[in-house]
């Protein structure tokens, strides 16, 4: 198997101090590989978010350690850390909150792209938002309007184009549909994996859905209490967990 | 007829721009039944919940039909009167039990609040009343609770205290919408049967308003599926939302990804120019 992009050993972590700590994390080891979607499976306050906001440089954990190519984000220098910056992203469950809704779509799609090594000039700028645009199926009109107008599955769309418009090869995804309908959900699902199809990057895909998650995901990590109860292949997880908690979300997924 | 706790027909709802929210919806809500409206954002399902109680929010108005909840006209009663037929014999469970439960009083006090304010007893039965209630949606732990600001319990718990709360009164009818939107799968499947169990158990009937097929399909008897304001599909809600006959609600179920689907497969997308060229969905 290829060697992972990102990679985060025994990762651990407590918000707070005290008896009123809480510890979100406890000893999670999971690898991001290329083109690849692993799935994170958990109920709220399993830690799922906090694995994630982790792996993406967001939160540095209290416990273990995250590499990027291979080498611990500490030891980065400043031009492997703002590449590293670069190359993993984030899509929210809360689109309209993580989009300034004063910006125009176009400024906010094309905004990552001032962190790019080699400065675009305005027309290729221009150029590459409005091909991102049209790949997330919103048509180039759009680009005018302020994201705070737009609808939910419009405004996941917009949050997407900008996640994907500098190319990166991670991108952390954290409950993208939870808030959208079905129908949108199914939209946007078939969205993110075209462009893995086609831009090859790898997802770590965060949902409560067990559904979503075998929609999305090569390979699955389980969370219950800060804790990887199960990993692995999705089939094999989905299909025959050993985990009994697993099994229970598997029996309430189904109804 | 008089056993219907909700009868709507026609019912029409318009914004202040004169657009169309609601077209047309008939239901009944047959005494002790629990009765499904399902369908995407948008569709009107909550406008229309809350017209069958007489609760349109500022800026919308009903434009036709009528609806009589418990046997009066709920858009033609007086407030005082809307007030007391809602607070004595209708339970309402929300979709989001954090901004339903006011942060800085104890449950104790929220729960017995509506109660007591509608029935002439004690502070000390409406306590016992409580410590019953909240038994039964499965809290052991009832003085703690009743003890405890909403803040210091999880979603599943706050809205556990949300249904018994609903039951205070022994309502003939509970409202609940959305009611496990905010909850987790595991938490969500416990609260829908729940919420079926206790609504049987206490003879209410049960409306419920939920874009989340499968769990109507196992809370209620009956369904109607709503779509941009009209009524594309109703009947069983088994049959509705297992097999249903009309395509939109088809590919709303379709359209749900589960576990156990082949990986290669392209979840269906909806086609809406395909859709307007279909005949619209009788009402009955």
């Amino acid at each position: 198997m290829n060697d992972p992009i990102v990679q985060g050993v025994g990762l651990g972590h407590v918000f707070g101090h005290g008896a009123r700590s809480v510890r979100a994390l406890d000893g999670v080891s999971v690898a991001l590989h290329p083109g690849k979607t692993l799935g994170v499976i958990g109920e709220s306050g399993s830690g799922k978010s906090t694995l994630g906001d982790i792996l993406g440089g967001m939160l540095v954990p209290g416990e273990g350690e995250v590499f990027y190519k291979g080498r611990a984000l500490p030891r980065l220098d400043r031009r492997q850390f703002k590449e590293f910056r670069r190359d993993v992203q984030f899509v929210f469950q809360d689109c309209a909150a993580s989009l300034d809704p004063r910006y125009s779509v176009a400024r906010a799609v094309a905004e990552p792209l001032d962190a790019l090594p080699a400065g675009l000039d305005a027309k290729a700028r221009e150029r590459a938002v409005l091909e991102m645009l049209e790949r997330v199926g919103l048509a180039a009109d759009i680009a005018d309007r302020k994201t705070g107008e737009l609808s939910g599955g419009q405004c996941q769309r917009v949050a997407i184009a900008r996640a994907l418009v500098g190319r990166p090869a991670v991108v952390v995804c954290d409950e993208p549909t939870s808030a959208l309908d079905v129908s949108v959900q199914a939209q946007v699902l078939n969205l993110l994996r075209e462009l893995q199809d086609d831009l090859g990057c790898s997802y770590l895909f965060i949902s409560h859905d067990m559904g979503v998650v075998a929609y999305m995901a090569d390979d699955v990590a389980v969370l219950h209490e800060g804790k990887l109860v199960e990993q692995g292949p999705a089939s094999q997880v989905l299909s025959a967990p050993v985990d009994a908690y697993t099994q229970e979300l598997l029996a309430a997924s189904r109804g | 007829m008089s056993d219907d706790v909700v009868r709507a027909e026609g019912v029409r709802i318009l914004d202040r721009d004169g657009r169309v929210l609601v077209d047309g919806v008939d239901l009944c809500v047959p005494a002790g039944a629990r009765v499904g409206v399902v369908g995407e954002s948008g569709a009107g399902k909550t406008l229309f919940a809350r017209a069958c109680l007489g609760l349109l929010p500022e800026g919308v108005h009903m434009a036709a039909g009528r609806v009589s909840l418990l046997g009066q006209d709920s858009m033609a009663c007086g407030a005082a009167q809307l007030r007391g037929l809602l607070g004595c014999h209708v339970g309402y469970v929300p979709q989001n039990s954090v901004s339903y439960l006011h942060p800085g009083l104890k449950v104790l006090a929220q729960i017995t609040d509506g109660y007591r304010t509608w029935h002439k007893v004690s502070r000390a039965e409406a306590k016992e009343r409580a410590v019953e209630l909240l038994g039964a949606v499965g809290i052991a732990d009832a003085a703690r609770v009743l003890e405890s600001y909403p803040g210091q319990l999880s979603g599943g718990m706050r809205q556990r205290v949300n249904i018994a709360m609903a039951l205070m009164s022994s309502p003939e009818l509970v409202v609940a919408d959305e009611p496990t939107a905010a909850l987790d799968a595991v938490t969500r499947t416990q609260v829908a049967s729940l919420l079926q169990r206790v609504c049987a158990e206490r003879g209410a009937a049960l409306l419920m308003v939920s874009h989340d097929l499968p769990l109507v399909r196992r809370t209620c008897n009956s369904a109607i599926v709503m779509r941009k304001g009209r009524v594309v599909e109703r009947g069983q809600a088994a049959r509705v939302l297992a097999h249903p006959s009309h395509p939109y609600t088809q590919a709303l179920l379709s359209a749900v990804p589960h576990v156990g689907m082949p990986r290669d497969v392209r979840l269906p997308e909806y086609d809406e120019a395909e859709a307007a060229s279909e005949p619209r969905g009788e009402g009955r």
